[in-house]
């Protein structure tokens, strides 16, 4: 016997909440809510910001992107950007940047690509080749995370963007905020959140709009909305300390509903305290190099790219 | 009545597998992903094109799709 939606009691449910089961009317209704009620809730946007959305042509994006133009449509907001970064992975990134163009094209949405080739004079293929070429012990996820939060924050700059609108769902979030826990990253966690608590103009503010929608959330959303996303896999991804979290967390969720959410939640309150945390009124430092902020001398990304003699 | 078993085509996305399985109409979708060894948290599951909740019969179902809910990058 199929379950029958406990909200509307009329239609056949497709998803278990923590609450009862939904049909997909009524799920589409939430989670629409859901987004625009963390929109409005944390003051994620305001009026004559300029808004700027990074996006990948994955589930997460593509579903940010839809919402956030509908939002500020709404609230008579300024028009959102999409902003994309070409890492150049053949064979993979290519496919997510023609669904992106597709979707921004039929959206009527100002997309713009910026390449790793273009920022740092090579792609992340050559970059790895290189690695590869020196036995260097860097793994491709580690220094491609490092250049992209360096040139999206650098990319929001340039072209005046207020605010970052990122994809990071309830299941990155929670991974994080464990990840930052098991590894006692106590700064790091306090960085964290549905926005960055930086008050500085070094930093362009990022927020996250699905930050309590999960995976499984935002998935169905796409496929309910029948947006073109499918399941793709980077050549280079493979396991991490992060993919042991996700398995762990999985594997509680579906025993322990609401696991994830009690997650962020806790973290929620946990740093509702330090609102007026060393953070907010740190001083900044920048990097000797490239002149972005960084708490080092030299930051991340240039580190990195030195070791290979990029930079 | 009795329940019948019959063949069923499974696609699981992430590993791109085709299978075809002898399965009893009265098995939900939650123990055929037991039996896969997948966890639910990870996938939705399409029946004849159709999302359906795990706990659901297979019934008469000609084709099961066991999709990806992770982004693989």
């Amino acid at each position: 016997m199929s379950e029958i939606c406990v909200k509307c009691n009329k239609h056949k449910a497709v998803i278990k909440m923590q609450h009862g089961a939904y049909c997909e009317f009524c799920f589409v209704k939430y989670f629409e809510k859901k987004v625009y009620d963390t929109l409005t809730q944390y003051n994620l946007i305001n009026k004559k910001e300029h808004i700027g959305v990074a996006v990948s042509g994955g589930k997460d994006s593509i579903t940010v992107l839809y919402l956030i133009k509908r939002f500020a449509e709404r609230h008579k907001l300024e028009k959102p950007i999409a902003v994309a970064i070409d890492e150049g992975i053949k064979g993979y990134r290519e496919h997510t940047l023609k669904t992106l163009r597709q979707f921004c094209k039929n959206e009527k949405i100002k997309l713009k690509i910026f390449t790793y080739k273009m920022l740092y004079g090579k792609t992340l293929d050559a970059i790895i080749k290189e690695i590869k070429k020196r036995k260097l012990n860097i793994h491709a996820c580690k220094i491609c995370g490092v250049l992209r939060r360096q040139s999206l924050n650098k990319i929001a700059k340039n072209i005046k963007l207020n605010v970052l609108v990122t994809g990071h769902n309830m299941d990155d979030e929670s991974q994080t905020i464990l990840i930052n826990f098991l590894k006692g990253n106590f700064e790091l966690m306090q960085k964290q959140g549905i926005t960055t608590k930086i008050n500085n103009k070094a930093f362009v503010r990022r927020v996250k709009p699905l930050y309590f929608l999960s995976d499984k959330e935002v998935k169905l959303y796409t496929m309910l909305k029948g947006f073109n996303v499918k399941y793709n896999e980077c050549p280079y991804a493979e396991e991490s300390y992060r993919n042991d979290v996700e398995y762990f967390l999985n594997m509680f969720e579906a025993k322990y509903r609401g696991t994830k959410n009690a997650i962020v939640n806790t973290y929620i309150q946990l740093m509702q305290n330090q609102k007026e945390s060393k953070i907010n009124t740190a001083h900044t430092t920048f990097c000797k190099k490239c002149r972005e902020p960084s708490t080092r001398k030299l930051c991340k990304a240039c580190e990195l790219l030195e070791k290979l003699y990029i930079s | 009545m009795s329940s019948m078993n019959k063949n069923v085509v499974i696609y699981v996305e992430k590993t791109k597998q085709k299978l075809i399985k002898y399965l009893s109409q009265d098995m939900t979708f939650d123990s055929l992903l037991k039996e896969l060894k997948i966890n639910k948290e990870t996938v939705i599951i399409a029946k004849d094109g159709k999302v359906v909740l795990e706990s659901d019969n297979i019934g008469n179902a000609k084709k099961i799709e066991i999709i990806s809910v992770i982004s693989g990058g």
